[in-house]
């Protein structure tokens, strides 16, 4: 075993510096800013174009037009100057156009985001990053969960709330969840996978399934906060009452064999005291231990 | 591969990788800031002398001599990037906020290989707010007068481990990743190899219940706890693959997923001989068993255009075992847990009729469940007081069209469409005499499901900046098979925006969810010679929320921002009894369980949030920040019957939480930034005193730019 991991490391790291070698020559013919024109005006958005974008017009694809008119106007005298051309800023198209073969990016077409009109230039800032700095409070959940917020504000409000996951701490994130080129409509796999993929100690498989659980997570928990102890969209005892009765033999005072005995809070405040394995159990059918 | 082989592969891995890069590096400008910080804190109040209960889940704080109530500690904040005319090719951040909250990632990236590798380091207090590990303490929280032979359970609660209050867990992750560029294989294939893993280690109190003929001493033992020790390890290995020959973009991804329970397994036996008796049966009880599981997928996607319709297509298959069993699951012979998924789409969407946008999609998903079945003595239909029901498959199906339209008015889109769902359940239920075991007439899970949705989406651009969202749907079901499966539901979503040329953005929402089943119901008796009469829970639940939020620039370098945010939670259902448990005999009829309504509770929880802040850039080299966040709930978790026997600490919310913030950054010269904040949280607990508490911290950093 130890052989085949050093094989591995080896292979890697090996693949990795015949792959800097092959790119190197590749680096040197790149220029980095084509648009002569265009950073004759457009210092700032020059300095801070990323990888591949320095033809302005694989992006802006009117820019020449937008140049030529510019330049019209500069050399025009009177009051008859030709007409300002507004450079386009780039469609999802014109992103997909080259990102689209992108395993997270192939089916943005069905995506949420692109059915609600949202543009790839409306998260991600070519020049710039759309979110630049934080404040104190916000330190913590990072700028990809600031990003997320300034569109997702009810959302937001409910990761105040007294249940919620640790996003705005720190300990998870929105695109630890959600991943904001894909669609609904295509995803693969169980109906609780996304959760389980932190959560694995809760998947099982196990003996004695709790059905709700074993269908989805959210019949019980909202994700994102809720008032109640441990993300329940109910408190318990209503969360559990819904579905079940109680019976008064083991939940009733008296322990007897009707169905008007005093059942008190005692039992009511926590059912998952006693239903401690309440995801699944591999041994009681009751999911007590 | 054990954790010893899989740490010297990924340095190994991080090693070799970190040359590449660095190589392609050459001639890059490397930037960077190391901000050397200083922490004081002090948490006050709270559940006890060592704990804030509340504050400590989210924010859990150590100093350098090991206090968790107040103290000092050192930490480091990293940020290098290095940049050439085309990318950054290097990239390594590293942020702290403190012994148990920090993450770090590094990037690297040339024509046709990217590196990267992160981790992340988070520690949560798991103590409870409703105090499991102590319910004697807690006003309601066991009740003396629950002595009969056949009740007890809460009578007093038996900590089996009383000299530890102390619960937290420590959820480390970690992942390395490498992608192969088109480039490298001339454009035609792009490729992926990533490891991710987590180490999830501390304790937590569980709590459990013996069963009646398991123990053989006094009644008031059944209800225990213990101290349970969380040690679990997750590695999986991912491998994708893209390419686009002939203009099909196509997509394989397969992966690895193996996680590990390494703590101790305990069970009834383990506390026996100190607290209590326990019959044969008994001594054989695992408690809280994890097993360990490996789940293997893989899925396989599809795209492509065909003029003015594209195709998107996916299959994937992921299967799901158990690889380690309980002592008493194999002594009965349970030695698979098996779950297999079956899952597939199509989609197609269309511009082909001038003017109208259309989609189609079709989406399948099976859950087969090939796990041992039956197991007799643990697992077994046909036995009495067994299995109630056992899922074997789950198969559903989701379908639906849509059009899309653009109509000149206000600038619109709208999509209308429809689509439904069709779930079918195959179950078993215990085929043991009828009083013997649960029958499907007493339980509200059914066997199908079929629902139909209508909605609407309209988006608005009236004017230039404004943008009006508005997108109701009604949804309507032939048959549900789950209490929490709408019958009828009504979903609005609006939110209006406004983004003007200075930079002001303003906007509101309100959103509107409203479910109701009342197509449950619980039947007393299961023999057809018998008069059978139902008992029907009747569920109503609605969700409102509504907000309003302001970014303002004030001038150039002052940004301010507010926003008030109002969610109220509305729930009702019946509470039901019945005479004994579902599966029991009833009294005098072998066949009848006597259900009664014994009221109907109401839920209801508002909650407001408001959050004021702002940056001013003073000058140059001056910057101050601030915030102010209170969140606030409160409403009743029941009412009627339910909430007159439930302790205030449990039938009331009502909280708030205030979160006040500080900070400012100088430039105190070219390359040396002054840096500090303050934080302020304070939560305020009215029905349970006990969980109120508050925290402080200063911090003070020197950032060195280079």
């Amino acid at each position: 075993m130890r052989r085949l991991a050093v094989l591995l490391a080896v292979i890697l790291g090996g693949a990795l510096h015949a792959g800097a070698w092959a790119a190197a020559p590749m680096a040197a013919k790149a220029a980095p800013i084509k648009g002569d024109q265009c950073v004759e005006c457009h210092k700032t958005e020059a300095k801070t174009s990323h990888a591949f974008h320095g033809e302005c017009n694989s992006c802006h694809v009117n820019a020449g037009d937008h140049a030529k008119a510019h330049e019209a106007r500069e050399k025009a005298k009177g009051p008859n100057k030709p007409p300002k051309v507004v450079a386009t800023k780039p469609e999802s198209a014109d992103c997909l156009a080259c990102h689209e073969s992108d395993k997270r990016r192939m089916h943005f077409a069905i995506a949420e985001h692109n059915k609600a009109g949202v543009q790839c230039r409306d998260c991600h800032g070519n020049h710039t990053p759309k979110v630049k700095a934080l404040n104190a409070g916000m330190e913590k959940g990072g700028k990809t969960t600031a990003l997320c917020a300034t569109c997702h504000q009810d959302v937001l409000a409910k990761f105040s709330m007294t249940s919620h996951h640790p996003v705005k701490e720190g300990g998870a994130t929105c695109t630890g969840c959600h991943d904001p080129h894909a669609s609904k409509q295509a995803t693969l796999g169980a109906a609780t996978a996304q959760c389980t993929s932190c959560h694995q100690a809760m998947r099982g498989p196990h003996a004695f399934e709790h059905p709700p659980a074993a269908e989805d997570c959210k019949n019980c928990h909202d994700p994102h906060g809720t008032p109640n102890k441990k993300l329940l969209t109910a408190a318990q005892p209503m969360q559990c009452l819904q579905c079940h009765s109680v019976a008064g033999n083991r939940h009733g005072q008296g322990g007897l064999v009707n169905n008007t005995q005093r059942i008190t809070g005692a039992v009511l405040r926590d059912c998952a005291s006693c239903h401690g394995t309440i995801h699944g159990s591999s041994a009681d059918q009751h999911l007590r231990f | 591969m054990n954790s010893k082989t899989q740490m010297k592969v990924m340095v190994l891995a991080v090693a070799g990788a970190f040359g590449a890069p660095l190589h392609a590096a050459e001639g890059a400008v490397f930037t960077g800031e190391a901000t050397a910080k200083l922490y004081s804190f002090d948490y006050f109040k709270g559940a006890g002398t060592n704990s804030t209960q509340f504050l400590e889940r989210y924010n859990y704080q150590q100093g350098m001599g090991g206090d968790q109530r107040g103290g000092s500690y050192l930490d480091l904040d990293l940020s290098i990037v290095g940049r050439n005319a085309q990318r950054n090719v290097f990239e390594l951040e590293r942020q702290g906020f403190g012994a148990h909250n920090h993450r770090g990632t590094v990037k690297a990236n040339s024509d046709t290989l990217g590196f990267s590798g992160y981790y992340t380091n988070f520690r949560s207090a798991t103590g409870g707010l409703s105090f499991r590990y102590n319910p004697n303490a807690v006003a309601g929280g066991t009740d003396p007068t629950y002595v009969n032979a056949n009740s007890g359970y809460v009578a007093l609660f038996n900590n089996d481990s009383p000299g530890q209050t102390l619960y937290k867990i420590d959820r480390t992750t970690y992942g390395l990743g490498l992608a192969l560029k088109p480039l490298l294989f001339g454009n035609s294939l792009a490729a992926a190899i990533n490891y991710d893993g987590y180490k999830r280690d501390g304790n937590r109190f569980a709590s459990y219940v013996t069963g009646g003929g398991d123990i053989t001493g006094a009644i008031t033992t059944r209800w225990r706890g213990f101290d349970l020790p969380i040690d679990e390890r997750m590695n999986r290995y991912t491998v994708s693959l893209n390419g686009a020959p002939g203009g099909f973009n196509l997509g394989y991804e397969g992966s690895i997923e193996k996680f590990d329970n390494k703590a101790r397994n305990f069970g009834m036996a383990d506390f026996a001989s100190a607290t209590f008796l326990l019959s044969a049966g008994g001594r054989t009880r695992p408690l809280h068993f994890v097993p360990d599981s490996t789940l293997v997928s893989n899925n396989f996607r599809f795209a492509k255009n065909y003029g003015s319709t594209a195709v998107a297509a996916g299959y994937g298959l992921s299967i799901l075992e158990a690889d380690s069993f309980a002592q008493i699951q194999q002594t009965n012979g349970y030695n698979t847990g098996k779950i297999t998924t079956n899952s597939a789409y199509l989609n197609v969407t269309s511009n082909a009729v001038a003017g109208v946008g259309l989609e189609g999609f079709v989406k399948y998903n099976n859950r087969d469940n090939d796990s041992t079945f039956p197991a007799v003595g643990l697992l077994n239909a046909a036995a009495n007081q067994q299995l109630g029901v056992r899922i074997d498959k789950i198969r559903s199906l989701n379908y639906g069209i849509s059009a899309t339209f653009r109509p000149t008015a206000l600038k619109s889109t709208v999509t209308a469409g429809w689509k439904r769902e069709d779930k079918d359940r195959n179950l078993t239920w215990s085929t043991a005499a009828a009083g013997g075991s649960i029958q499907p007439q007493r339980s509200l899970y059914k066997d199908n499901t079929v629902s139909d949705e209508l909605y609407v989406n309209w988006i608005a651009r009236p004017m230039p900046g404004v943008i009006l969202r508005v997108i109701p749907s009604y949804v309507w079901a032939n048959e549900t098979g789950m209490v929490t499966e709408p019958e009828k539901a009504f979903n609005l979503k609006t939110k209006l925006s406004y983004a003007a040329a200075n930079g002001m953005l303003v906007s509101g929402y309100y959103n509107h969810k409203e479910n109701k089943n009342a197509n449950n119901a619980f039947f007393n008796n299961i023999a057809a010679s018998v008069a059978t009469t139902s008992i029907t829970q009747d569920l109503d639940k609605t969700q409102e929320a509504a907000g309003i939020s302001l970014n303002l620039p004030v001038s150039e370098w002052i940004n301010t921002h507010a926003s008030l945010s109002w969610m109220q939670d509305d729930f009702a259902s019946y509470y039901l009894s019945s005479d004994r448990r579902r599966f029991e005999p009833g009294v005098g009829n072998a066949t009848t369980l006597n259900f009664l309504t014994r009221d109907r509770s109401t839920y209801k929880i508002d909650t407001y949030v408001l959050n004021l802040g702002g940056d001013w850039q003073v000058s140059d080299e001056l910057r101050w920040n601030g915030g102010y966040t209170w969140s606030r709930s409160k409403g009743n978790v029941a009412s009627g019957l339910v909430l007159s026997e439930l302790p205030t600490i449990d039938g009331t919310i009502s909280s708030a939480v205030h979160s006040l913030n500080l900070g400012v950054d100088y430039q105190l010269k070219k390359n040396v930034k002054l840096k500090a904040s303050y934080v302020y949280d304070y939560n305020k607990d009215d029905s349970y005193a006990a969980l109120t508490g508050g925290y402080h911290t200063l911090m003070m950093g020197v950032g060195f730019g280079f």
